[in-house]
């Protein structure tokens, strides 16, 4: 039937796309830094609306350990939608730096957004961040943000 | 979720999804999150009072967003007039921002007053603290604030670049608060063990001439064995009082 085809087409359509890249990400705050395991993904279409600036997520539980990020001035409101939440307020903080670690080179951002998430992002604990494809996409490198 | 097709009299489909959220790849989970790309306009009076009501409701947390989300033009509006007080127009709507969900969660809509007029006052108010704060300690600097930092981490303090010798800097200071220490515990003396303590150590006078014993006796019309006894328990007042102060 009808709506037989129409799962089926849709699992095969996921199964066509990248496989997801997961990447060593290193978090610098104003007093110390963190390293975490983020996931690429182009499901994550999050800017902070002010500046346009991407927005990764990152699971509140690995950021608590990154000291000197949550201070009132750096903090950006982040509307969002995602399944099973048709209207949020991501809490966001402004990063002085992050580097993604790559085969060849390392990727370097200043003054990114990074996005809490109060659950875990990946259910067996995998990753604990979810980066915005811009920042690995070749059109960015060049300009920093 | 389960979700089940069902073909009378030929074939039972079912998918069991494992986790919330979405279904799942064959390479791992898919996360669909998405954002506005521009600030979204204020709500329809309308809409506005249909979300107001939801305040104290079991929808109160999807209500209070999107109150934040559709006022923060609002924010922005009001940042951008405290532009030229020398703090960046994004940490002034950051603050702001404080201030809008401030106002949300304070809000009584019983009272005769628009959402809009509440938060701007909030928000105004929350910027104005701010700079109030900011101003008073934009002058001070600690020296062992970081200036700058390496790539191994290591941080370039401002103790470092001040003087020579490692403790200089911390030595200056530490003299200056041991002087004003001292005067402080002086001035605690009665007049007459200020009076000696000042002459005989030529503090308050523009040469810092000391006077020896007998001269300070003199000058005073009493014995010079009973100055060096006063003396004698001066010293030890200060020295107590000195140590208190610590």
């Amino acid at each position: 039937m009808l709506g037989y085809q129409a799962v089926s087409w849709w699992v095969a359509q996921t199964g066509k796309r990248q496989p997801a890249g997961i990447y060593k990400v290193r978090l610098r705050g104003s007093l110390n830094e963190i390293e975490l395991d983020a996931l690429m993904d182009t499901g994550n279409s999050l800017r902070e609306p002010v500046s346009g600036r991407p927005v990764s997520v990152v699971e509140e539980e690995s950021l608590r350990r990154l000291l000197g990020i949550k201070i009132p001035e750096k903090l950006k409101a982040i509307p969002y939608h995602s399944i099973g939440r048709s209207n949020g307020i991501m809490e966001g903080y402004e990063v002085p730096e992050m580097i993604i670690k790559g085969r060849e080179e390392n990727i370097r951002w200043q003054k990114v957004i990074v996005g809490i998430s109060k659950d875990k992002v990946s259910v067996n604990g995998r990753y604990q961040m979810i980066l915005h494809p811009d920042l690995l996409s070749e059109a960015f490198k060049t300009g920093q943000k | 979720m389960i979700f089940k097709v069902a073909i009378p009299g030929k074939v039972q489909f079912k998918i069991i999804k494992k986790e919330p959220g979405f279904f799942m790849a064959k390479q791992g989970d898919i996360h669909y999150i998405g954002g506005t790309e521009v600030l979204p306009p204020p709500l329809e009076a309308e809409k506005e009072n249909e979300v107001i009501n939801d305040l104290g409701t079991e929808y109160e947390d999807e209500a209070k967003s999107i109150l934040i989300e559709h006022n923060l033009r609002l924010v922005v509006y009001i940042a951008k007039k405290f532009d030229n007080t020398g703090v960046g127009v994004e940490d002034l709507i950051s603050i702001g921002t404080i201030g809008l969900i401030k106002s949300i969660n304070t809000f009584n809509p019983g009272k005769n007053i628009k959402l809009a007029t509440y938060a701007s006052r909030c928000i105004e108010n929350e910027i104005l603290m701010y700079l109030r704060r900011n101003n008073k300690t934009k002058l001070e600097v600690s020296i062992d604030e970081p200036l700058n930092v390496d790539w191994d981490g290591n941080e370039l303090l401002l103790s470092d670049i001040l003087g020579t010798d490692e403790d200089v800097i911390y030595r200056d200071i530490e003299n200056e608060v041991e002087r004003k220490l001292l005067l402080k515990a002086i001035d605690k003396l009665s007049d007459r063990e200020k009076t000696i303590i000042n002459l005989r150590f030529g503090l308050g006078t523009p040469d810092g001439q000391e006077m020896t014993q007998k001269e300070v006796a003199t000058l005073l019309g009493i014995s010079q064995s009973y100055i060096s006894r006063l003396e004698k328990k001066i010293m030890k007042r200060l020295k107590r009082e000195l140590i208190r102060e610590e």
